[in-house]
């Protein structure tokens, strides 16, 4: 993992010298990018040489959080990417990148097509073009092409927006997911709006979340979802902090006006956590540990199961689901703190995969009470 | 010319200008940062939308 962030990382050097000289060179984003990636590598050093304990675990999320970032936004220039490229191709050498970082490979890939349609169309229609794609790549394509919309939406309104404005934005999203998606994923487009409103137009929750109370329950589930993802992902909670994770709660508890809006909030959470750190079990060990009282069993299971589900269902051949439950945490109490809310339920919700995936994978994206995943 | 003066130029300005407005909204200083920096970041990675051109990055022409 080490080898390839430093790989890339001269790679990205070489690319933003010449960049000025060329045509196409974008210097901007190759600048960022290679700051992203020196961050990475940066942080991979230190996770491998401090020892074991909170701040390796710190070193260790903030390594996963930036490469699954980095290649959700930069796999054009990663993958050299062309919008000559068919979407089935982009998805082909998104996949090839590994089980782990294809995921957000593809997720970025839904996020950069469903970016093309505003200049030409079609657009990225996965509706009638579910059947020719992966069934592992459906999850991460909807997702990313949902926050491409809710992007280009929210973009569209002045700090300082009407009621009608904002209106009419939150219909042309809806409708554009609607148009786009598949039935059954519909719900990871919609989920996407909360991730964006939360981190680049704050001032916007408050506001959408009254609207969506009017139309349907389920909308202002997923948004707060999404916001619950985003407070993961928030700049703020990148610093290596070993009280992150305690933090993630008091936020959640603050920016939530009622109790389906925090359950949601704190499910979006624990599910970005977990996918993000799927590789690495002690760092959700560590999350465990540091919030073992404060946090609801029913809530955190929930959110870990469908959080398995996707990961299951977008990086089947991987075995980190495996490796995360037949981890052993040190320490008895955890041990069966862990065998109880973790392994247990995961390895439970897993035989009910094949149902669940009838039903709909995009259900999962808000948060579902245990006993409607596991029957 | 244009585009690299629209990357070297424009577009750190308009990460900068899209960094700050969020300052005169009443919000939470840690929403108020989160936002900031996630728009300034935002507007520098997003990818260049053109609408004719056979650079790279160009987003159109396509094989479909």
């Amino acid at each position: 993992m080490f080898l390839q962030a430093s790989y890339q990382l001269q790679r990205d050097i070489t690319n933003v010298m010449f960049s000025p000289f060329s045509p196409s060179g974008d210097v901007p984003r190759l600048t960022t990018k290679m700051a992203l990636d020196m961050a990475q590598c940066a942080a991979g050093t230190a996770a491998a040489l401090l020892p074991d304990g909170d701040s390796q675990v710190a070193w260790l999320e903030l390594q996963n959080k930036l490469e699954a970032f980095n290649l959700f936004a930069h796999v054009d220039l990663d993958l050299d990417l062309c919008s000559a490229d068919s979407l089935a191709s982009l998805v082909e050498r998104a996949s090839r990148l590994g089980s782990y970082r294809s995921v957000w490979a593809i997720e970025g890939v839904g996020h950069f097509y469903a970016g093309l349609s505003r200049t030409s169309s079609p657009g990225i229609d996965l509706k009638t073009r579910a059947n020719a794609l992966p069934p592992s790549s459906l999850v991460p394509l909807h997702s990313g092409a949902g926050l491409s919309f809710a992007g280009r939406c929210l973009d569209a309104i002045a700090t300082r927006s009407t009621d009608a404005q904002l209106r009419a934005a939150l219909q042309e999203f809806f409708a554009l997911c609607d148009e786009n998606s598949h039935e059954s994923y519909v719900g990871a487009t919609y989920e996407a709006l909360g991730l964006t409103t939360r981190n680049l137009h704050p001032h916007l929750v408050a506001d959408i979340h009254r609207h969506l109370a009017k139309i349907d329950e389920r909308l202002v589930a997923y948004f707060w979802h999404g916001v619950g993802r985003a407070i993961y992902f928030a700049p703020t909670n990148f610093l290596p902090d070993a009280s992150t994770s305690q933090r993630f709660l008091k936020q959640i508890q603050a920016e939530s006006p009622h109790e389906l809006a925090r359950l949601n909030a704190l499910s979006g959470t624990i599910w970005a956590l977990v996918l993000v750190n799927v590789r690495h079990p002690k760092v959700l060990e560590a999350f465990i540990r540091a919030n073992a009282r404060e946090l609801n069993p029913e809530v955190f299971e929930s959110a870990l199961c469908s959080a398995a589900l996707i990961w299951c269902d977008s990086s089947p051949d991987d075995e980190s689901l495996n490796a995360l439950c037949s981890h052993h945490p040190s320490g008895g109490e955890l041990q069966a703190i862990w065998e109880a809310h973790v392994s247990r339920p995961c390895l439970e919700v897993l035989k009910h995969y094949a149902a669940l995936k009838e039903t709909g994978l995009g259900r999962l994206f808000r948060h579902r009470p245990l006993s409607e995943l596991i029957r | 010319m244009r585009r690299f003066f629209s990357a070297m130029v424009q577009r750190p300005i308009a990460a900068i200008v899209s960094g700050i407005t969020l300052i005169g909204q009443r919000l939470p200083s840690r929403q108020l940062i989160d936002g900031s920096v996630s728009r300034f970041i935002y507007t520098l990675i997003r990818p260049v939308v053109i609408e004719s051109g056979d650079d790279r990055n160009s987003q159109t022409n396509r094989r479909e």
